[in-house]
């Protein structure tokens, strides 16, 4: 059995190391097909930079056993993935505090359905808004939301005031446009205090079209369904508290 | 140990239909280093009150609300409120 060590181009060893380094060539140590490296424990691979950078470049799949392969694009393993904290994806800096992915701060979308391409958690503000304000006004107004890929869900409360508006309400300040696909439209529940006529049953109305607003409709016992307006509230302020889901594009 | 509290507009989208939606993104740092960043969104339609925009976000607006597409807006509002069953 032949043995082979090289130690070419006057590579220095420091004391109780090895170094082998060659000039003009990528291939600074060859193991033959079928042979074995074995580190030892806890072992540093590094390239001399001060975070040390390991270079693997195979091409041959795994087929059995559990390893991990970079083929030169992807990383990939035949077993699981355990981290301890947070993963970045698309560039994203992984978050500093607690366990989990993530995302961009601007969505990468991915044509794919099969794949999670968006998270974001923050709040906004919703407003009320008569088709002819006059004095009506939202007050203590608050929202927050979720958007877990494509679909939003907001929930909070505010406060509306008719003053001397009139005509059609509308509800707005969405953090997201709703999807503009037409056959998509979303309601969603809607809890009163102090708003409403006996006998109606009131719901939020998501229209298309990727407006902002949606409007707020409100359907009768006997099934007769129109747009809840001014008509609907008291002279003092009515309460509002909401959550719904949406779809954005 | 320097903490500081940074709020500043990092997204702007205009839509199709002349909808602004930008976002605040506020960030609490501590000597260089993000301790915590929240979001908070707001949508503006075509024609709405600006008053306590952000100026960048003021400036989108004048751009895209001509009154074309303030016009156009109110008309695709109206046909949503006849199809609902107004």
């Amino acid at each position: 059995m032949a043995t082979q060590v090289s130690l070419n181009d006057g590579a220095v060893a420091s004391a109780g190391a090895l170094a082998i380094q060659t000039n003009g060539t990528t291939q600074a140590v060859s193991i033959s097909t079928g042979q074995v490296a074995t580190l030892a424990q806890n072992p540093i691979l590094t390239s001399g930079t001060a975070n040390g950078v390991a270079y693997l470049n195979g091409s041959k799949a795994v087929t059995s056993g559990s390893a991990l392969v970079f083929d030169g694009t992807n990383f990939s393993t035949t077993g699981t993935i355990k981290g301890s904290t947070t993963i970045g994806v698309g560039n994203a800096t992984p978050s500093t505090s607690g366990a989990g992915i993530t995302f961009p701060s601007t969505q990468s979308a991915s044509s794919n359905v099969n794949t999670l391409d968006d998270y974001e958690e923050g709040t906004f503000t919703p407003t009320c808004t008569l088709s002819t304000p006059g004095t009506s006004a939202t007050t203590s107004a608050v929202g927050v939301y979720t958007k877990i890929g494509n679909l939003v869900t907001v929930t909070g409360r505010l406060t509306f005031t008719k003053g001397t508006g009139s005509g059609d309400l509308s509800f707005g300040g969405l953090p997201f446009t709703s999807t503009s696909t037409t056959t998509y439209q979303n309601s969603g529940a809607l809890s009163l205090d102090s708003f409403g006529v006996a006998g109606k049953v009131y719901f939020f109305f998501l229209v298309n079209s990727s407006t902002a607003p949606i409007m707020v409709s409100s359907t009768q016992a006997g099934g007769t369904v129109a747009l809840a307006g001014a008509t609907d509230f008291g002279a003092a302020g009515a309460g509002i508290r909401y959550m719904f889901s949406y779809q954005t594009d | 140990m320097a903490i500081t509290k940074e709020t500043a507009v990092d997204q702007i989208t205009v839509t199709e239909n002349g909808t602004v939606l930008y976002r605040e993104a506020t960030r609490i740092i501590e000597d260089g280093n993000e301790l915590s960043k929240t979001f908070h969104r707001t949508s503006l339609v075509p024609g709405q009150d600006l008053t306590g925009v952000p100026v960048s976000v003021v400036a989108h607006c004048n751009l895209a609300w001509t009154a074309e597409v303030i016009a156009a807006y109110q008309a695709q509002v109206a046909a949503q409120a006849e199809s609902i069953g107004a």
